[in-house]
């Protein structure tokens, strides 16, 4: 029995001697109708949403008829329409800068309760790809009481692993050395920066002092040529994390068969629907994951659609659990844009990028002037100037399809922005919208993405 | 001892006196803010105003609340 599957047995009534899927449905069908229930009676919002819904639901098939709940809705009636407890009980509120046009942030409450489930999660999680007597680095920002180090390091506790804080990686150099003082077992970072490292320590022919034994990545998209990278400098397997502030940090890890994520089953119930239709689609295609907390004492959420893509993997696992695992979640929107005729994805640019030997991270900004065309700046972050070739890249750019865009292409490397990484300011994506007037200080303000294209449209 | 400046319009509720200017101390997130507000002389409570707990307060704590 993995952890993940441990930890949803140990929620069922105590006759499951076994833990079965059908033991986890009942369960969370219970749990559903309990919250649908709780949030009614106590969450402005809810009962306005809810007041159609019959309650109790009869199947878990049942949900997919009730609206769902949207990061609009968050941020248009605030936090507070969404509490079902006084506001004193709020224990920790996290604030979210969005993107969206009316530019109010999201605020999620958790109470005590609902902090201790994020630990008890982390425990159990932690103990996937690490053990006890372990140290495990968090390379990630955040230190604040009940913020993410903090909740993390209190899950480690637990088993009697010790939790260290790094922060973000702004400098490899002194990051390296700082893992060679500590020699840590476990590494937790984000995506690019980690890679930013590996890359590093690949061009310097340096190894850490003593070898990581597992990676955990989270806060973005992780993709195939970065987890390739890092698993080959580091020697170690990769594990892939995925989770929002509104699922409370983690939804779905990756086990040990690397062929998907198990979701954090015991905490939310998680659909895969048609955008259009809010529906279930079937196993093994394409929807939206949505979620309905189960045990949230402070803000649960009823359907929050989480704006990323994924889909169900049909069969079992390798790992050997029952779970149902999901490919790794992407945004649904910014992963393409049309631009001077081409329609530019992605996934397209990071192939023809990011295997780029010294290439760090890049950033497309899409600007439109007045009285001119349209330009397309394209900064590229490098380790070091040795490595910047224009016309490597514009092969590149045309090896990838792009043959007739026209880019303005800027270098940079560590000395010019340290390693303010475009990956290191948010999610992967191409973003439209946004600033007007190229200004490179503004981007980071303003944008919260790499490998992106920006329009003004 | 510098003289606290009255608050004319505004009246303690329990004590039944004018509140007073003074400077009130507030903490959130491991930070400490100092600000003058009404306060009573006799039991201490505060009076926030709803712009100044809406607006600036209200600011400072997201720009606090990160993950």
């Amino acid at each position: 029995m993995t952890n993940l599957e441990f930890l949803a047995h140990v929620e069922l009534p105590p006759e499951n001697e076994n833990f079965t899927m059908e033991a986890l449905r009942s369960y969370q069908l219970e749990r559903i109708n309990y919250t649908l229930q709780y949030a009614a009676e106590r969450s402005r919002f809810y009962r306005k949403q809810l007041a159609n819904v019959k309650i109790p639901l009869t199947s878990l098939a049942e949900l997919q008829y009730i609206g769902m709940t949207s990061a609009q809705d968050l941020t248009e009636n605030g936090m507070e329409s969404f509490l079902c407890v006084k506001p004193e009980k709020i224990n920790r509120i996290v604030t979210l800068q969005t993107s969206g046009s009316t530019g109010k942030p999201k605020r999620i409450g958790f109470t005590e309760k609902d902090l201790f489930g994020i630990i008890h999660f982390f425990d159990f999680a932690l103990q996937d790809i690490t053990s006890e007597q372990k140290k495990i680095l968090v390379c990630m920002p955040g230190k604040r009481e009940n913020g993410l180090y903090d909740l993390l390091s209190k899950g480690a506790d637990r088993f009697d692993a010790e939790a260290f804080y790094y922060g973000s990686i702004t400098d490899f150099e002194a990051a390296a050395n700082y893992m060679d003082e500590l020699c840590p077992h476990c590494i937790i970072g984000i995506p690019m920066q980690i890679f930013g490292l590996a890359k590093y320590l690949e061009w310097k022919g340096r190894r850490l002092k003593k070898p990581v034994e597992t990676i955990l990545l989270s806060s973005d998209i992780l993709v195939q040529d970065v987890r390739k990278k890092i698993e080959t400098v580091f020697e170690c397997p990769v594990f892939n994390h995925y989770g929002t502030t509104e699922m409370g940090y983690a939804a779905a890890l990756e086990c040990s068969g690397h062929s998907g994520m198990h979701l954090r089953e015991a905490e939310m119930f998680f659909e895969v629907v048609d955008t259009r239709t809010g529906c279930c689609v079937p196993c093994g295609h394409y929807g939206e994951l949505v979620f309905t907390t189960l045990r949230r004492e402070g803000m649960p959420l009823i359907r929050y659609r989480t704006g990323d893509s994924t889909r169900y993997i049909p069969g079992r696992c390798s790992c050997g659990t029952e779970l149902p695992g999901i490919e790794a979640p992407k945004r649904i929107s910014g992963q393409s844009i049309t631009l001077q005729g081409n329609t530019i994805t992605l996934d397209r640019l990071d192939k023809a990028f990011l295997n780029i030997d010294g290439l760090l991270d890049y950033e497309f900004v899409f600007v439109k002037q007045e009285g001119k065309e349209f330009c397309l700046n394209f900064y590229v972050w490098y380790l070091d100037e040795s490595f910047a070739n224009e016309n490597m890249l514009r092969n590149q750019l045309k090896a990838a399809g792009y043959m007739d865009l026209d880019v303005k292409v800027s270098f940079y490397d560590m000395t010019d922005s340290g390693i303010d990484l475009p990956g290191c300011r948010g999610k992967r994506c191409i973003h439209e919208g946004g600033s007007v007037d190229f200004q490179y200080g503004s981007l980071g303000k303003c944008m919260s993405a790499s490998g992106r294209s920006k329009s003004d449209s | 001892m510098q003289e606290e400046k009255q608050c004319e319009n505004l009246t303690c509720c329990k004590c039944k006196i004018k509140l007073v200017y003074g400077t009130v101390e507030f903490e959130y997130m491991d930070f400490t803010f100092q600000y003058d507000l009404p306060r009573c002389p006799s039991c201490g409570q505060i009076y926030v105003p709803e712009d100044l707990a809406a607006g600036k307060m209200l600011k400072v704590e997201m720009e606090l609340e990160e993950k």
